[in-house]
């Protein structure tokens, strides 16, 4: 099979990390009445924690081979807590694509195209899988927009060789606890598994600091207009949220926790689930 | 609207497991569903590397694959064999599959089986077709003008239904719980009910693709102790944090239980990795499982869906895992956990 080499790993390292702001999944979140979608009055609104991951292997990578950290998002105003927040954990550099985020990945993911491509970068890295739409498509679709290769479930990232020939060795996580081992030509799209390393946290001072460091934004619009250029595909869009009916043979038991338990074992005992006392 | 509506089954390395197998069952479900609403044939797309002598595959429907088929009616299965799917990497298998698809007319739906090679899949398809890409598709419903896509957000605690332009054609990965939730298939197929044939198309990598190398696969060293457990307790971020385990294991030992967790309770350190349970730790089927703080994400549940009973012990009501339980307990896990060790000992100690 013929394939090229892997080249050379930059002695500056350029990485963009593409954060997403999401609803706090710990949060309860309420629907609109009109079913159209989420009630977003007192949503607690977070960076996605596989982002955060993202993040946390993009800082290390760059200590490693050195280089420049940028925090990406797209989204309304408030998602610009989210690149402060990057500032304040290490990235060097911020930028705001500033608009409605389409619902599609794929549109997501030719806008992002749209502004990667107005720079030379190394390495993309995102988390695998947002936990609010939970797609685990952005990664695929930019790095087919972009041309370049991508492994989602990201679990390790090596740098091999020396600095004339060094490449990224990635570990990625299959089913059923196995693991892949991959060599990867830059520049690539990395997506990145929860718990690879525990995710920084700001300190308050760095947190302060980065408000004064300026954010490149662009709005979404004129990105829109320009990424119109790709090939059409079909529109998907949201009709309707809703809670999911409940499904048979859940039964809930009330009462105070004492009375709940012995009811439960009451249960279990008859049910032969566990077996009955002698 | 005429046309194919496939199911796309990836041949695996080795033998086909009952997760692969209801993976292509519910991939295949999905087929019909998309043939019932959009018009068309249904057929099966087998695409397999060729094997280590050079031979050929033969042109007829594997064993494995008459058991998955079942009595499902299809018109055409085909095998599609070439080199670059030996590669397994998703740029290779799409590329193939595109060049597929682009062979056969009128192909509006793909589905392939919800899992790690098919997400990759999905996404590089949907770009290179120019189709509606969607994963984890519950159900597919509407008229051939107006289509409707079912698939789970927020975790599970949300159902989003989405609008496809009707002539659309979607690439669509398909949990196996689509399969789970119909009807088993009573009878191994028939082969002479559909047409077999051997699909070959034209694909190569000069093209486009730059791809990555895949130097290994690494299986996990450790063998899989809760795959066998007849009890378990599992623990999820409701938990709190690492200090309390030592309740929930006090309920393990009261019901003689092994302890288990989510994704979110191994990411953290608070239990090792080999104690994971969902579809990127291990399968179980216990007859007791006990969530303690789960919110019962997609995942997760996948893991513990051969599980006999549920039990689900949560403070948020609307905590998905509800819906996966035999029995709930909606409350705060440090107050329920201490009552329930109490019941089974109490229980113990009272001849009746």
């Amino acid at each position: 099979m013929l394939r090229e080499e892997p080249g050379p790993l930059p002695d500056f390292m350029r990485v963009c990390v593409c954060l997403r702001q999401v609803p706090d999944p710990r949060a309860r979140l309420e629907l609109r009445t009109d079913g159209t979608g989420l009630r977003e009055d007192g949503v607690a609104w977070v960076t996605d924690e596989g982002d955060e991951c993202a993040l946390e292997e993009a800082l290390r990578l760059v200590r490693q081979t050195g280089g420049e950290v940028c925090a990406l998002t797209a989204g309304p105003g408030r998602a610009a807590e989210t690149l402060r927040r990057a500032l304040a954990l290490g990235a060097q550099r911020a930028l705001h694509l500033r608009g409605e985020l389409p619902l599609d990945p794929s549109r997501v993911a030719d806008l992002l195209a749209a502004v990667l491509r107005r720079e030379a970068w190394d390495v993309v890295i995102t988390g695998a899988q947002s936990s609010d739409l939970g797609w685990g498509l952005t990664g695929s679709s930019l790095a087919a927009g972009l041309g370049w290769p991508h492994v989602w479930l990201v679990v390790g990232i090596e740098t091999e060789g020396d600095s004339k020939d060094t490449r990224l060795r990635i570990t990625r996580e299959l089913e059923g606890r196995r693991r892949e081992l991959s060599r990867v030509r830059l520049p690539a799209v990395l997506c990145v598994q929860t718990g690879l390393h525990p995710p920084r946290m700001p300190r308050i001072r760095d947190l302060l600091a980065a408000k004064n460091t300026p954010i490149e934004t662009l709005a979404l619009d004129d990105l829109l207009s320009d990424s119109h250029g790709e090939e059409a595909r079909p529109a998907v869009e949201l009709v309707a949220l809703s809670a999911p009916t409940a499904s048979s043979g859940g039964e809930q038991l009330g009462g105070d926790p004492a009375t709940a338990a012995r009811e439960l074992v009451r249960r279990l005992r008859r049910d032969g689930i566990l077996p009955e006392t002698t | 609207m005429s046309g194919k509506s496939w199911a796309v089954w990836l041949a695996p390395d080795v033998e086909v497991s009952a997760t692969a197998a209801s993976r292509m069952m519910a991939s295949l479900r999905m087929a019909q569903s998309a043939a019932a609403v959009r018009g068309g044939n249904v057929e099966v797309v087998l695409a397999e590397a060729p094997r280590p002598d050079g031979t050929r595959h033969p042109t007829r429907v594997p064993a494995w694959a008459k058991e998955c088929l079942g009595d499902s009616v299809v018109s055409r299965f085909s095998r599609l064999e070439h080199p670059l799917l030996a590669l397994r990497t998703p740029g290779a298998t799409a590329t193939v599959l595109a060049a597929a698809v682009e062979h056969t007319d009128g192909v509006h739906t793909l589905c392939l089986g919800h899992d790690y090679e098919a997400v990759d899949l999905c996404g590089l398809l949907g770009r290179r077709l120019g189709a509606a890409a969607i994963t984890a598709v519950n159900e597919i419903r509407g008229g051939a003008g107006d289509l409707r896509v079912i698939r789970p957000v927020h975790g599970g605690r949300f159902l989003a239904e989405l609008r496809v332009p009707g002539d659309a054609m979607l690439v669509l990965t398909v949990p196996r719980s689509v399969a789970a939730s119909s009807r088993q298939p009573a009878q191994i197929a028939d082969e002479n009910r559909c047409e077999v044939e051997t699909l070959e198309v034209e694909a190569s990598l000069f093209r486009s693709l730059p791809d990555r190398e895949v130097l290994a696969i690494e299986e996990s060293g450790s063998p899989p102790e809760l795959a066998t457990a007849e009890r378990i307790v599992a623990v999820g971020r409701g938990l709190g944090g690492p200090e309390h385990l030592g309740l929930a294991r006090q309920l393990a030992t009261a019901l003689g239980a092994e302890i288990a967790g989510s994704r979110p309770v191994v990411d953290s350190g608070w239990l090792p990795a080999d104690r994971q349970v969902g579809s990127s730790g291990q399968t179980v089927n216990p007859t007791l499982y006990v969530a303690l703080g789960i919110s019962g994400a997609a995942q997760h549940l996948e893991g513990m869906s051969g599980s006999r009973c549920v039990v689900a012990i949560n403070r948020d009501p609307e905590a998905p895992i509800f819906r996966s339980a035999r029995y709930g307990i909606v409350g705060d896990l440090h107050a329920v956990v201490p009552a329930l060790i109490a019941a089974l000992v109490e229980d113990q100690g009272e001849p009746t």
